[in-house]
């Protein structure tokens, strides 16, 4: 994507940390051993008795349809339509923009500035979500190590002192800021992964990735299209999980839509489609291996309960029955507190782009007004309700998002099918059928 | 190149303005609403979500064995 013969700005292993930076390694490490637990031990995805043997199986194989490609995929269109748009057709990178080949100029005038708003609003209270599952999983997780207390006020001292220090990265630009903490993440997430992975039950683990995989191609279609409209228990997990999920990567999508489309600048679609979407999936699948894998391995096997663990503080639980478990807790914190930083100075970027008519170097003033924002929105949220405030709140913001992006794919669709037309690259290109 | 703020800016920085002020004087009601609205979203809606990310997700795959790849977007 770009202009001909573009070269790439980031190299690949900083182009893949930077995808993880931005748009998930919040989420992996809190769910990382919370999921699996979740679904084994306390609700069952299929509305069955929990704790068994084929619990296991199913809380694995949900879990990786819930981070799997359906996420990337979700990141991915808005992602391929941005930088298709922005790089080949040089229309400024916004959403709004995006949308020209359906309705025309009048994306111009107020009609692009709602839509605009609509995808700036998605992408607030996304990251504020993400921020507010930081902030309450420091806490939850200085708590279970040192008896810190697990409060709103201690919530606010931490999001302040994260703020602060994000102002800073945001400060120094995306050049700079972003790719050396991106790399300082990639490096702690590599030596929490393996430090898991080595002190766990490393065969177990292996195993569960590779039976999981299985399950998880086998099931795709069915679980794709699950809403379960004979079985309330059934539908309430759906709603409480799938659902949410589906709505946190959509308000998360313009965001790391913007994001990715901004440092992919250079690469084929082709491999752009893979490294979004294959690769970080089969990335989450081993993550989600490894540290849910042992924790259902330390309940089911051990006896280790878990599950009666507040949901930010199961990781924690996990480590604390391991050797250098304080010290693979600690690089956990740290590694939250470096993805909170990265998540924020991104969405101060992405934001400030988005506000400013598309500019790749928005002002120092707007991206800090943003930065004061998504703190504020993620600590308001949190004060009335804590997490279930932050979702709830998500899901709403998601809804018309959705709408846009289903547009924006319509219109992607029609420009390209125009540009193959006019490139005459034999027939309109003919849908592989899969 | 600064560029200068855009209307979706003021817009969408008042919009978030109000949510947070909700969220400090009237915490319960704010809260309540949300989660009205959030389990009608989920009940009602739940069904539009899961087509519509499958759908990209099939859109996704097909580009990435899409014709249009011989004239990688970029290198034409």
């Amino acid at each position: 994507m770009g202009g001909p013969d573009e070269q790439p700005e980031f190299n690949r292993p900083t182009w893949i940390a930077m995808l993880f930076s931005a748009g998930m390694g919040i989420g992996l490490v809190f769910w990382g051993a919370a999921e699996p637990i979740n679904h084994y031990a306390i609700t069952n995805p299929f509305a069955e008795e929990t704790g068994t043997e084929q619990a296991i199986r199913d809380a694995m194989s949900v879990t990786f349809f819930h981070w799997g490609i359906h996420a990337w995929a979700i990141y991915g269109i808005v992602a391929l339509v941005l930088a298709y748009f922005n790089f080949r057709h040089n229309r400024p990178g916004l959403i709004s923009a995006a949308l020209n080949p359906l309705f025309g100029k009048s994306m111009e005038g107020p009609l692009g500035s709602v839509i605009d708003v609509l995808a700036v609003i998605a992408t607030v209270i996304g990251v504020a979500t993400t921020l507010g599952f930081g902030a309450v999983q420091i806490n939850g997780g200085l708590s279970f190590l040192f008896d810190i207390p697990s409060s709103f006020w201690m919530q606010l001292v931490i999001i302040t002192i994260v703020t602060v220090l994000f102002m800073i990265s945001a400060w120094t630009g995306l050049g700079r800021g972003i790719k050396v903490l991106s790399n300082v993440n990639m490096i702690l997430a590599i030596a929490l992964f393996f430090i898991m992975f080595m002190i766990g039950p490393t065969m177990f683990i292996l195993n569960m990735f590779t039976q999981s995989i299985g399950a998880y191609f086998q099931t795709l279609p069915t679980m794709s299209f699950r809403i379960a409209p004979l079985d309330q228990a059934e539908r309430d997990w759906i709603n409480a999980w799938t659902i949410f999920y589906w709505a946190w990567w959509i308000a998360w999508a313009p965001f790391v839509g913007i994001f990715i489309a901004r440092v992919s600048k250079g690469r084929s679609i082709r491999e752009f489609v893979f490294t979004v979407l294959v690769v970080p999936s089969l990335i989450g699948f081993l993550w989600f291996s490894t540290f849910g894998g042992t924790a259902i391995s330390l309940e089911h096997f051990e006896g280790v309960d878990l599950s009666s663990l507040a949901t930010e503080e199961m990781l924690f639980g996990v480590f604390s029955n391991y050797p250098f478990g304080m010290v693979a807790s600690i690089a956990a914190i740290t590694l939250i507190s470096t993805f909170f930083i990265t998540s924020a100075d991104s969405g101060t970027y992405v934001l400030g782009m988005m506000t400013t008519g598309g500019s790749h170097q928005p002002g120092q003033a707007i991206k800090l007004t943003w930065g004061v924002l998504l703190s504020a929105t993620a600590l308001a949220l949190l004060y009335t309700g804590g997490l279930q405030a932050l979702q709830n709140t998500m899901i709403i913001a998601a809804l018309p998002f959705s709408i846009i992006m289903l547009l924006m794919a319509i219109s992607f669709l029609k420009a390209i099918y125009k540009e193959g037309r006019e490139l005459g690259i034999g027939k309109i290109p003919k849908k592989k059928t899969k | 190149m600064l560029k200068k703020a855009k209307p979706a800016f003021s817009i969408s920085v008042g919009i978030m303005l109000v949510l947070v002020l909700l969220g400090i004087i009237l915490p319960e009601g704010l809260e309540s609403v949300t989660e009205t609205i959030q389990v009608f979203i989920s009940d009602k809606f739940g069904w539009y979500y899961l087509i519509l990310v499958t759908l990209f997700t099939i859109i996704c795959l097909v580009f990435f064995n899409h014709t249009i790849r011989k004239n990688q977007i970029g290198r034409s």
